[in-house]
């Protein structure tokens, strides 16, 4: 979804995550979100930061519309592979090239925490959802969210979005007018992620901004307790506010 | 941890590989532990990709930010 933090999605070592799922947890974490939204045929699903296209090859499974939006070609060619009937749409999750009200469950895994503005990426979400639709995130936070605002200036500007606490989440969510249904923590889901692979190059990135040693935020990251979760959120049956200019 | 500090493990301008006979290379690297990586500059071999963790790293910063990570 950014640039500068996208990248790190094409080290050679993602390729051989046994599931193609490019986000901690794999399919079975996408599997476990799609059964907490009670998904059927027909409901159009968005998955916002698609990466590989594993969890549009999964939610074809269940018969469900799915779209895939990531930031890269590279990465939409691979999805192609995975999910042959899915729409693909190559853009940035703070600008959706879709309509109001077009879709009835929004996914992101392991991408909200791509983007330092998560309040822009959620109103995005927002508008394209229908009132009443659902949002499924599992991303990175930090448990020990006291942490967040040492760690946050130590980041690169586009790694910022990794330093966030559960109540500034929530915050966040209530903001862009969202009820949390959901939250869960996943707490092996990292540690498991980073030994799919040997050696242990998957994983998430902290990327330290000019000036900071890295070993420094190193520890300040691993004193705040780097966590996995996974929520649900509904949208409430406002009218969109956000980007009213974007309708197709 | 101060910039000499780091310039004492990453300004090593004689250090040859052992395998190679090769002089190390300051190169970008990302060092990860229990699912977070942490992109460092550090010496490494630019044929066969050896890295070099000089002890006081390895037993200093290294080991703080592991235990830390250890830690519930």
């Amino acid at each position: 979804m950014v640039a500068a933090s996208a990248d790190i999605y094409h080290l050679p070592a993602w390729d051989h995550v046994p599931d193609g799922a490019l986000h901690p947890g794999g399919v079975e974490l996408t599997r476990r979100a799609l059964a907490h939204c009670a998904v059927h045929a027909e409901m159009r699903l968005l998955d916002v930061g698609c990466g590989k296209g594993a969890s549009l090859a999964y939610a074809a499974t269940l018969g469900m519309q799915a779209i895939g939006l990531d930031l890269t070609s590279a990465m939409l060619q691979q999805s192609r592979e995975s999910a042959p009937h899915a729409p693909l749409i190559q853009a940035d999750g703070l600008h959706l090239p879709l309509a109001n009200q077009v879709i009835d469950l929004v996914l992101a895994e392991c991408s909200l925490s791509l983007v330092a503005d998560h309040s822009a990426v959620l109103g995005e979400i927002g508008r394209v959802l229908r009132p009443g639709g659902l949002l499924a995130v599992s991303d990175v936070y930090l448990r020990h969210g006291q942490c967040a605002a040492t760690v946050a200036p130590m980041l690169a500007p586009a790694w910022r979005g990794l330093a966030v606490s559960r109540a500034m989440l929530l915050e966040r969510l209530a903001a862009a007018d969202f009820s949390l249904i959901h939250w869960e923590d996943q707490p092996t889901a990292l540690h498991q992620f980073s030994g799919c692979v040997p050696p242990a190059t998957v994983a998430v990135h902290w990327e330290a901004d000019e000036g900071v040693e890295p070993f420094t935020l190193a520890l300040a990251v691993a004193r705040a307790k780097p966590g996995y979760f996974l929520l649900m959120a509904r949208r409430n049956g406002h009218p969109p506010t956000s980007c009213t200019g974007r309708t197709r | 941890m101060s910039q000499d500090e780091r310039a004492g493990w990453v300004n090593h301008p004689h250090l040859l590989c052992g395998r190679c006979q090769v002089p190390l290379q300051v190169r970008r690297v990302n060092v990860a532990y229990l699912g977070n990586a942490f992109p460092v500059e550090l010496l490494r071999c630019p044929q066969c990709g050896l890295t070099f963790v000089p002890e006081e790293l390895a037993l200093g910063k290294m080991a703080e930010v592991e235990q830390a990570l250890e830690d519930k």
